[in-house]
């Protein structure tokens, strides 16, 4: 049980780090190796819009002070990337033909861009926007008055949208989505349009319900063909069509993986002494529901838990709950849990010229909420469905007031006792 | 001299003017037949307000000496006194008490141990702590009772022994006899005791001044040294209590012999060996038969623990029998435990000579002249030569 | 350096949730002034009567610090955790972590704003009209424990033990003039030297299981006889305290002995290994309430040894809890004040190895105890009861088992039986408050 063990973590996002604050709470000689296929110091890709938009320089992004890992007495490995895991004898292996030891092992490997299906016969260069190269990559690709496309209108397509219609350069933007609105799964129709409009006033194109494709080099551009033959020409394409577990380099390993790979509540995968967590680790929701959830807070709370556990202080994710919060234009939208119809529920709706608000009910407890120019607490409302407190006395004051009456009824919830 | 105005008072009463005397800080107990009117007598002195110590109605007899210990842990002079199931209850502190040293003083008024049950006398009792680490006195009389209360504190506190002392004397047969005693004045007893007075500023205590750990922890080698040095007090004892006697004869006029009494067995042929009143009974055996003649011979044994085992030894040597009454059994050996002891000591003589075992006076009943002559004759016959049991009980049809 | 949580108390900001007047709002008025982005905020409800204000609580892993991409919010030594506003890039993230409405998000200018304490001097709480913000500096909670631990670094306990917690912090308030007694337990290993090494400056005593109140007993009267105040104190388990060691505790009530007894109750024997004690709560496995296909854990309740002693002379008798430490600090020296009886600290100390149960669980596990009713905060001060911190809305049983592993066996309708039973112990302590009311002291 004294004995030192050595741990290793692949991968130096939020998981990664996290998994390190979680095994150095606990006094131990343990060692601690974090590998990063980046060079970078670690970073979020989350920032990578608001890199972008030029709201943050690259100087400010490191998710820990510079002192951090020595303080962590953890070893970084950065420009390192994992090829091979022989859970046997309980290495890793890296590109340049190492190995590295480990009695415990993280796999928080993050994640890969999709590329969606797409004729090209040019192998016209596809962009995508999930690292801080790509983001260099873009930077020098884009001029006064460039044409992009971007594919996908999802989180990080509007995200990308919105940080490209803030720059100062004329650029001219398209978005192409097979689904009908935007932001499809995070925003019901409602909210979706007016977010679209917000979008489209600022003079950002869409082309929803269509998806590209082919891809075709012309003399003026990129031809983008969509699937009801429209052609678009521009100067770059950019893929967020959404993310995928990085898990290749696990293949015969013995690694269980599904969608991501599979991780029990505690992130332990199959493998005694093999943990997963963060945009690879295909864990459970607050409901139960298997599956992978590659947003920041989810993977900080499952990096913690695997460290915990990985230190023999066994604690457990209780599950992550969809939750999104955007800045579009000066106007924040929020989604949290589930705000779709449905049978059994009931939904409650407010909505004016500043905002809208729409809440939806199971029984007594709140299932989802989407606030559009509306001041709320996405966290003390992530609270209340996530430890299903009943709320539905209280429906008219949280739709009215979503800010204060979420935040106490979360506050009354998480004291259990006398709220005066 | 002083050596006190005579009164009539019960073995019980003698032991509390022994405890007034001695000038208690406290006074625990728990009421047991039949050591209980002891425990009455000093609450009367209490009301009168000539005990000054505090008392404390314990609900038990663990607690009784448990609050006697803390007492004297924290430098003042504690009594307590039990009987019998008293005793055993109190059997994990009793152990304490004399393993951490402290230097209590506490009555056994002897009693048969359950089951089955009585109140009636016994040496049973007595017996079942014969392990436990103290100093146990046995009296022959009321007036060796008061006398060994005495002596007990000062052989109790003396900084070469710090261990806790038993006066130990059978129940009814001295607790409720009435004989004359002679009660020694206040300042006697004081300068008697003048030499331990400071102790409890002496020796190490519980105080804030001087802090230290009692009861500590311990392991391997400093175990075996709090053993050893527990068996060298215990042995210091041994040499003490005869030097006391010594001095408390030049105080008092009055001697027990120290650690045994021997009544005419400097040229006995055989002897007899016992401890508390079945002596008295025996002296008489004896007279009777020397004036027919037979070297009879008797040792009284007072210092039950430690067992002066080297001084019976020499008054053994020579002798050609032994014959050793008990009121008490050791269920294992299927003979009296003071017979056990005897039988070893005599290990150290040339010769080996008969020794016979005689268990009587159970629950109280009496060691009669006519059993006790029984006996003596039977020893002297197996000192002659003649086949006999080895254990013997009187009266036992 | 090392990223380890030490275990001190910072100084924080106290607020007193919901006793705000309505429609008062100075905090956020005087933060706006001094910060230009409110930091607080006030939460007028008055259609629920409610009205109270809220902020950040300064987590010791504060979930807003693990979700920010940038890395803006980093927690200082001082245990504050702090936003550089020049990294925020507005992303939301924090608010969507903090479950506690401890972000203040800026809607006008869409960037992040959270309580930096202004370094200490919190300008909300100087303007507060009111005792619901208060600046509670550590210096003075440890003016409460102010005198020096007396007991060695580094004994031979399990490191997050509840009980050496107690330990150290109830001499911190007792101080070096008095006497400790423990018994053969866990506690002993702070207080009863090891071979020839003392492990505590103050005079201390290892009694036996069977004897502590009375070997107290003998000491405390030679101390009061010899014209010292010295008090005796004991520190020891719920096995001696409730179960093998009850007679000679009785008795010392009864009798009134002025001692101080502190029982610290890890429910169960757990020096010898974790066996069932008479205070292991019903449905708890142990070595000998093991649970199987034949046996559910302990087959029986809890004795309720306060108020068995409530009932038994004890002067002053109180439940007290690790993780309220300022009220088991107010119950100590009110047991230290009463000199005409023995006064007894029931010290709920969870033990997280025979509980089954994380290393670093105990506080929380000690404050779920009081939330579910499971373990009520009373005291009974010669015989006048109140409950010392109410529980009107029990929380959910599950929240408490959930975090002890020796309850891992029980099923819903054990588990519905056990939050009854705590509820009717509850209610107990209630009705006594009602029947005996304590009107002060």
């Amino acid at each position: 049980m004294n004995s030192i063990r050595q741990h290793v973590i692949v991968g130096a996002g939020t998981a990664g780090i996290s998994a390190v604050e979680a095994l150095r709470k606990a006094p131990s000689d343990d060692s601690i190796t974090l590998i990063s296929a980046e060079s970078d110091a670690p970073y979020s890709p989350t920032v990578l819009p608001h890199l972008l938009a030029g709201r943050i320089d690259e100087r400010q992004v490191a998710l820990r002070s510079a002192d951090f890992f020595d303080r962590a007495r953890c070893r970084l490995m950065l420009g390192r990337t994992v090829t091979g895991l022989d859970a046997e004898r309980r290495t890793v292996s890296l590109d340049d033909g190492s190995r590295v030891s480990f009695d415990r092992l993280l796999l928080a490997v993050g994640s890969e861009p999709l590329m969606p299906k797409i004729e090209n016969p040019d192998r016209v260069e596809c962009l995508s926007f999930t690292r801080i190269g790509d983001l260099r990559t873009l930077r020098t690709r884009l001029k006064r008055g460039s044409r992009v496309a971007i594919l996908g209108a999802g989180l990080i397509g509007m995200e990308l949208a919105d940080a490209l219609a803030h720059l100062p350069l004329g650029i001219r933007v398209l978005v192409v989505e097979q689904e009908k609105q935007v932001l499809p799964r995070t925003f019901n129709e409602t909210l979706a349009d007016e977010v679209l409009e917000l979008f489209q006033n600022k003079g950002v194109a869409f082309a929803l319900g269509r998806r590209a494709a082919a891809l075709e080099k012309t003399r003026d551009g990129i031809a983008v063909t969509l699937s009801d033959a429209s052609a678009h020409v521009v100067d770059l394409v950019v893929a967020c069509v959404g993310v995928r577990p990085r898990i290749g380099f696990l293949a015969g390993s013995g690694v269980a993986v599904g969608r991501g790979i599979l991780a029990d509540r505690r992130m332990a995968t199959n493998l005694a002494g093999i943990y997963a967590a963060g945009d690879a680790a295909e864990g459970f929701s607050a409901d139960g529901a298997a599956g992978c959830h590659p947003v920041l807070p989810t993977a900080a709370a499952q990096g913690r838990v695997a460290g915990a556990n990985m230190a023999d202080r066994p604690a457990g994710h209780e599950g992550w709950l969809p939750a999104n919060f955007f800045n579009f234009f000066g106007k924040v939208a929020v989604s949290v849990g589930d705000a779709s119809a449905g049978p059994e529920r009931e939904s409650l709706k407010r909505s004016n010229g500043a905002g809208h608000a729409e809440l939806f009910f199971e029984g007594e407890r709140l299932v989802g909420a989407n606030f559009l120019g509306v001041p709320t607490d996405p966290g003390s409302l992530s609270m209340l469905i996530k430890k299903r407190v009943a709320v539905k006395e209280h429906r008219e004051l949280l739709l009215n007031r979503p800010l204060e009456a979420s935040r106490w009824l979360a506050a009354r919830a998480q004291r259990g006792e006398r709220v005066k | 001299m002083n050596n006190g105005a005579a009164r009539l008072l019960d073995g019980n009463k003698a032991a509390a003017h022994a405890v007034l005397l001695c000038r208690p800080d406290l006074v625990a107990a728990y009421p047991i037949t039949p050591q209980t009117p002891l425990l009455e007598q000093l609450y009367k002195f209490k009301a009168e307000g000539r005990l000054v110590a505090e008392t404390v109605e314990v609900e038990g007899e663990n607690s009784a000496l448990s609050a006697a210990m803390g007492t004297t842990v924290a430098g003042g002079r504690a009594f307590t006194a039990t009987s019998s199931m008293g005793l055993t209850f109190m059997y994990d502190a009793y152990l304490f008490a004399s393993g951490t040293r402290v230097p209590v003083v506490m009555v056994i008024a002897m009693r048969e141990q359950t089951a089955p049950t009585t109140v009636s006398c016994g040496q049973q009792d007595l017996m079942m702590v014969k392990e436990g680490g103290w100093i146990q006195l046995v009296c022959e009389s009321c007036q060796e009772i008061l006398d060994s209360i005495i002596v007990a504190y000062r052989l109790a506190e003396d900084p070469q022994v710090q261990l806790p002392v038993n006066v130990c004397y059978e129940g009814y047969y001295l607790s409720h006899l009435s004989e004359a005693v002679k009660v020694p004045s206040q300042e006697a007893v004081d300068q008697f005791l003048e030499p331990v007075r400071a102790n409890g500023n002496q020796r190490p205590v519980l105080s804030t001044e001087h802090p230290m750990t009692y009861g500590t922890f311990v392991v391997g080698d400093l175990y075996a040294e709090y053993r050893y040095k527990h068996c060298q007090a215990m042995q210091r004892a041994a040499g003490l209590l005869d030097s006391l006697d010594g001095a408390f004869a030049g105080a008092f006029g009055r001697s027990y012999g120290g650690a045994l009494e021997p009544y005419r067995a400097d040229d006995a042929e055989f002897l007899m060996v016992t401890m508390g009143t079945a002596s008295g009974t025996l002296k008489g055996v004896v007279d009777q038969l020397r004036g027919e003649g037979v070297a009879a011979g008797l040792v009284r044994i007072r210092m039950f623990r430690p067992f002066p085992r080297r001084q019976l030894a020499e008054l053994m040597r020579g002798k050609r029998a032994v014959g050793v009454v008990d009121r008490s059994v050791s269920f294992g050996w299927d003979a009296g435990h003071l017979f056990i002891d005897v039988k070893a000591a005599a290990q150290d003589l040339e010769r080996r000579i008969p020794i016979v075992s005689f268990i009587g006076g159970l629950a109280g009943t009496d060691l009669r002249h006519d059993l006790l002559e029984g006996a003596a004759r039977a020893t002297l016959a197996r000192g002659r030569g003649e086949p006999g049991e080895e254990v013997v009980w009187l009266g036992l049809e | 350096m090392s990223l380890q949580t030490v275990p001190v108390v910072r100084d924080t900001l106290a607020i007193d949730f919901g006793a705000c007047p309505p429609g008062c709002s100075e905090c956020v008025k005087a933060c706006e002034q001094h910060r230009s982005v409110a930091r607080i905020a006030t939460l007028h409800l008055p259609e629920v009567s409610f009205h109270g204000a809220i902020t950040c609580l300064q987590c010791s892993e504060p979930a807003c610090r693990d979700a920010c991409p940038t890395g803006a919010i980093s927690r200082d030594d001082a245990g504050v955790a702090r936003l550089d506003r020049g990294r925020c890039v507005g992303c939301g993230a924090c608010a969507i972590a903090c479950e506690w409405g401890g972000i203040s998000f800026d809607f006008g200018t869409i960037r992040a704003a959270k309580c930096d304490t202004c370094d200490g001097d919190p300008a909300c709480a100087r303007a507060c009209p009111t005792d619901v913000l208060r600046w509670v500096e550590s210096r003075r909670l440890f003016e409460r424990f102010s005198h020096p631990d007396p007991f060695t670094k580094g004994a031979s306990l399990c490191p997050g033990c509840a009980g050496e917690l107690g330990f150290r912090l109830a001499f911190r308030v007792i101080g070096d003039d008095a006497v400790v007694f423990v018994g053969p337990g866990c506690a002993c290993a702070l207080a009863n030297g090891l071979g020839a090494e003392a492990t505590t400056r103050l005079p201390s005593a290892m009694a036996l299981m069977t004897n502590i109140p009375s070997l107290m007993t003998g000491v405390a009267r030679r101390l009061r006889q010899t014209g010292k105040r010295t008090r005796c104190v004991a520190f020891v388990g719920d096995g001696a305290t409730a179960d093998v060691g009850f007679q000679p505790l009785s008795g010392a009530a009864e009798r009134g002995e002025p001692i101080v007894y502190i029982c610290y109750d890890n429910e169960g024997y757990m020096n010898t290994g974790v066996q069932r004690s008479g205070t292991t709560s019903h449905g708890a496995r142990t070595m000998t309430s093991p649970a199987g296909p034949r046996l559910k854990g302990k087959g029986q309740p809890a004795k309720e040894v306060p108020l068995m002693m409530a009932f038994n002379g004890a002067a002053y008798v109180a439940t007290a809890n690790i993780a309220y430490p300022e009220d088991f600090e107010a119950k100590l020296r009110r047991a230290l004040d009463v000199e005409d009886g023995l006064s007894y600290l029931h010290l709920y100390s969870p033990c997280y190895v025979g509980w089954e149960s994380p290393m670093d669980s105990v506080l929380q596990i000690s404050r779920r105890a009081v939330e579910t009713r499971m373990f009520p905060m009373w005291e009974a001060d010669h015989g006048k009861f109140r409950i010392t911190h109410p529980v009107d809305q029990a929380r959910p049983i599950e929240e408490f088992t959930s975090l002890i592993g020796r309850f891992r066996h029980l099923g819903h309708d054990d588990l519905k039986m056990l939050a009854e039973e705590a509820q009717a112990r509850y209610r107990r302590i209630e009705a006594l408050c009602q029947a005996m009311p304590f009107n002060g002291r």
